[in-house]
């Protein structure tokens, strides 16, 4: 475990991340766990316990569809590929990430005042 | 899964049986498990270590493909719970419909009875709002004449007058004002003895029957004379409509006398003094026994009719006629002076626990006789 490891997740990032993930075209859960960590530049490590009911739960909503293949080392794997829906529902959460992040940003960095303007 | 329309907690789960899910879940796990293992072992673990590792990683795979096969199937329990909630739903509904319609049909019939109470009343009404109009007063100059009628020869009174509508009832209450502004004459009338002197005191019993609208109305009013003799009941006949009044007078120590008069066509014109000359009575005491003789106590008797000597009808409406009821005394016996010697008198009497009943008997020349009169008494 590396020492800059963020450890769990904040809630409700993981669907996020897996959608996003997807993107990149059709992938296992395994690689998808892997992809994630990897792009964090090992930041995120997604804990096996919580992806797989991720998928399936992402996958009953329809944002994801599952598929049998095989693997690279050709072993039967179950692959997981973004829908329509489910790309719609990436972009909402995206956004309304994007803008969670910047109101708690603006809260934890407040801009400086205006000299001018605090005058007096 | 393709995407439904349907809002995600309304969609169908995973119907396999349980362990076939588990099954699939346990084969995807397994993957991830063994792919772990071959990343330790590219590492250079061996690889009996490198499972271990990755077993000890991956945590309890048992408890996750149970989570993951709830998840698929999650929602059929769901749509169960749902199911049990819209029939429970229903079936109150359908018990609410069903009560509502037992309390309606009850309603209703209560209704149906309130409603004819308004009809009656709304006919009254419209009864009394047809009498302000003088112009439509003309059409109740032709109305049928019921009950009662100009011709008084008849020697029965009407006893019971239960069908009778009384029209004090009918004109009360909040009708009043109507009532008010109905053109109405007073009724006047002078009680004399045969010899001319003023008789005060008498009781004098009024059945006045009117016509409005098409419609019989009977009321009954009584009053007493002042010391000249006079009576006097204000507003009390149409001016505009045809009225019939029915006056008995009974006085003490002289024989009961009844007239009846019908005016058409009033016309406005006040209507005449409604006068009388009593003659003197012979007191008589009635003794009063059921059939087996026994002598009836504290019964009600009262003047119905009297046929006098000159074979003329007098007759007091039992309607009006409470002023004038007698009451005998503890020995059955009660004396009355309502009718002259020789006259033919008829008394209504009501034995206590029976009906009203008419009793008729000659009136003796000398005063002070005792007439029996055996009553019908069933029910005691």
């Amino acid at each position: 475990m590396p020492p800059d490891d963020l450890g769990s997740l904040p809630a409700g990032s993981l669907d996020l991340l897996i959608l996003q993930t997807l993107t990149a075209g059709q992938q296992h859960g395994y690689a998808i766990a892997r992809s994630i960590h990897e792009r964090s530049a090992e930041a995120l490590r997604v804990e096996e316990g919580s992806l797989y009911p991720a998928l399936h739960r992402l996958e009953r909503r329809g944002w994801i569809e599952a598929e049998w293949g095989l693997s690279e080392a050709n072993r039967r794997a179950k692959y997981y590929r973004l829908t329509r829906p489910g790309r719609t529902q990436l972009k909402a959460e995206v956004a309304s990430w994007r803008a969670m992040v910047e109101a708690i940003g603006k809260v934890l960095d407040p801009p400086p005042v205006n000299p001018r303007l605090a005058g007096a | 899964m393709p995407s439904f329309p349907l809002p995600y907690w309304l969609r169908p789960g995973d119907d396999r049986p349980g362990e076939e899910i588990e099954d699939e879940v346990r084969a995807e796990l397994a993957f991830h498990l063994d792919a772990l293992a071959d990343e330790q072992t590219r590492r250079g673990i061996a690889a009996d270590e490198a499972e271990r590792q990755a077993a000890a990683r991956f945590g309890d795979f048992n408890k996750y493909v149970r989570q993951c096969r709830q998840v698929k199937q999650g929602d059929a329990p769901m749509l169960k719970r749902f199911q049990t909630v819209a029939m429970v739903v229903l079936t109150v509904f359908v018990g609410l419909m069903g009560w509502q319609q037992w309390k309606l049909a009850n309603y209703y019939q209560g209704t149906q009875l309130q409603l004819i109470g308004v009809q009656n009343r709304l006919s009254n009404i419209s009864d009394t709002l047809v009498q302000l109009k003088p112009v439509q007063a003309a059409v109740a100059l032709e109305a049928p004449i019921q009950g009662g009628g100009p011709d008084s020869n008849q020697l029965t009174p009407p006893l019971f007058t239960g069908h009778l509508e009384r029209s004090s009832d009918a004109y009360s209450n909040s009708f009043a004002q109507a009532k008010r502004q109905a053109p109405k004459a007073d009724l006047t009338g002078v009680v004399t003895s045969d010899n001319g002197e003023p008789i005060a005191d008498a009781d004098v019993l009024l059945i006045i029957k009117t016509w409005p609208n098409n419609r019989f109305r009977q009321g009954d009013k009584a009053v007493n004379t002042n010391a000249d003799g006079r009576f006097t009941l204000k507003r009390t006949v149409p001016l505009d409509g045809q009225y019939g009044v029915n006056a008995a007078v009974v006085a003490p120590g002289h024989a009961i006398a009844s007239s009846y008069v019908l005016v058409e066509d009033p016309a406005g014109e006040e209507p005449e003094s409604i006068d009388f000359e009593l003659t003197a009575s012979t007191a008589v005491t009635l003794r009063l026994t059921n059939r087996g003789g026994e002598p009836l106590p504290r019964t009600f008797v009262t003047p119905s009719a009297r046929n006098d000597s000159e074979n003329e009808d007098h007759l007091v409406y039992f309607q009006g006629s409470k002023p004038a009821w007698r009451r005998t005394d503890e020995t059955g016996t009660v004396e009355i002076d309502w009718f002259a010697a020789g006259d033919f008198g008829k008394v209504s009497v009501k034995p206590r626990g029976g009906d009203w009943q008419e009793h008729e008997f000659e009136t003796p020349a000398q005063p002070g006789e005792v007439i029996t009169i055996v009553c019908d008494t069933k029910g005691r």
